[in-house]
């Protein structure tokens, strides 16, 4: 972004510092070191990771809804191994087994659902959420790429794309999300969709991005910053 | 012009959306530099300072309520956290190792080659008195000059009425002038 010139506020001052106040313009006006860009960016990453706190809760949701569930399967599962000790070993740990696999299960409808609702609130802690369960569920890469490509806000649209994040490298998520790019009518989402492509995505995506970028094919305020980025590391 | 407002981006900031945060750095991150490092003089500890005012935006966003601009706003946190750092550092005694002005003026970039040598030597006399102004003064004027073209938000800024930042305004031109003054009566001084 090119500096902008500004009057300054309106100053009448005595002649001498009327002077002093035109000459002040003309002072220099250091720059960043190009450090600080990348160590910002970490940094905002490591900020915006959810708490432990903010994880169960939006991985969890309603804890009402579920807990008494889960908790009276776990005291069923107590009064049977306590009234049949024949039972412990392998049995018991079958139980857990498929226990752990209940409440998985459980987990995920409720995240799918969660991005699903109403509530563009909703949608976006269930999209937090999924982003890191996605890796191991195509179902949920699914949902998140549906919310990337079809919410109706800009907000949600963002998130599911971060959520993705390195499953852009698999082929079936990465073009879909490379076909957003140039058809994203939001800067934000195009923001999103650059910032993941420079962080994740491979060496053809990139190469792809600074053609739309030199083509001047995406967002006019995003071609310097992907150009900036990009052609460094290409030199 | 700008294809979203500053303030409809913190908004999304506060809706949870921190990838808005970035575009705001893009925008703001070399006037807060310029004026942290005005503050503290020391670059290193201007972008530290940078980083964690923008952290401290991501966490805040909920606290702007859309009145005034963001902008304003952001100096704001700028200026107290910058603050807060000087006095940590005066508590603990620790003392900044300052750049001085020439060497500030090398570190940003040479000056133009056709500025006459009485030009530059008038501008280093004046970065040198801005430089020994106190920082409540150099505040205002950094703010007034480069970043702000009304009182309104030089004020909200500041973190005062309008009046006040127009009063604080020329006192601390007045004190500029008293010390560039007394730097041409007295060159050795620079």
């Amino acid at each position: 972004m090119s500096e902008e010139k500004h009057r300054g506020v309106p100053f009448d001052g005595a002649p001498e510092e009327q002077q002093l106040w035109d000459q002040l313009s003309q002072l220099n006006r250091a720059e960043p070191g190009p450090a600080l860009r990348s160590r910002f960016y970490e940094a905002l990453s490591e900020a915006s990771r959810p708490t432990l706190a903010q994880r169960l809760v939006s991985r969890f949701g309603n804890v009402s809804l579920w807990l008494p569930a889960v908790a009276c399967m776990v005291i069923g599962l107590g009064l049977g191994l306590a009234l049949n000790p024949s039972s412990q070993g392998t049995g018991s740990t079958d139980q857990l087994v498929a226990l752990q696999e209940q409440v998985s299960d459980l987990n995920r409808r409720v995240l799918l659902d969660q991005l699903e609702q109403a509530s563009t609130n909703a949608r976006l802690r269930g999209v937090i959420a999924a982003g890191e369960l996605v890796a191991d569920d195509p179902d949920l890469a699914r949902a998140l790429l549906r919310r990337a490509s079809q919410d109706q806000s800009a907000s949600v649209r963002s998130a599911a794309i971060d959520a993705l994040g390195p499953q852009i490298a698999r082929a079936e998520v990465g073009d879909e999300l490379m076909g957003l790019l140039e058809g994203a009518e939001s800067p934000l989402v195009q923001l999103a969709l650059v910032d993941l492509v420079l962080r994740h995505g491979t060496a053809r995506q990139v190469r792809l991005l600074l053609d739309l970028a030199r083509a001047e094919r995406l967002h006019p305020d995003l071609v310097p910053y992907v150009t900036s980025a990009v052609e460094p590391t290409e030199a | 012009m700008q294809a979203v407002s500053d303030e409809q981006l913190i908004s999304w900031v506060a809706d949870g959306d921190s990838s808005c945060l970035g575009t705001l750095f893009e925008r703001h991150h070399r006037g807060i530099y310029q004026f942290c490092l005005q503050l503290t003089r020391n670059p290193a500890l201007a972008e530290d300072l940078t980083q964690e005012i923008f952290i401290r935006v991501l966490r805040k966003a909920g606290s702007f309520r859309g009145e005034g601009c963001f902008k304003a706003w952001l100096y704001n946190v700028a200026r107290n956290l910058t603050f807060d750092e000087l006095r940590k550092n005066k508590r603990r005694g620790i003392t900044v190792p300052e750049a001085d002005a020439e060497n500030l003026g090398h570190m940003v970039d040479e000056r133009s080659a056709e500025q006459s040598a009485g030009d530059k030597q008038r501008l280093d006399q004046l970065e040198t008195a801005l430089a020994r102004l106190p920082e409540a003064a150099r505040e205002v004027i950094w703010l007034g000059r480069f970043e702000f073209e009304g009182y309104d938000e030089l004020a909200q800024a500041l973190g005062c009425k309008p009046g006040a930042a127009r009063v604080r305004m020329h006192r601390a031109m007045n004190q500029l002038n008293d010390i560039f003054k007394a730097m041409e009566v007295n060159p050795a001084h620079v």
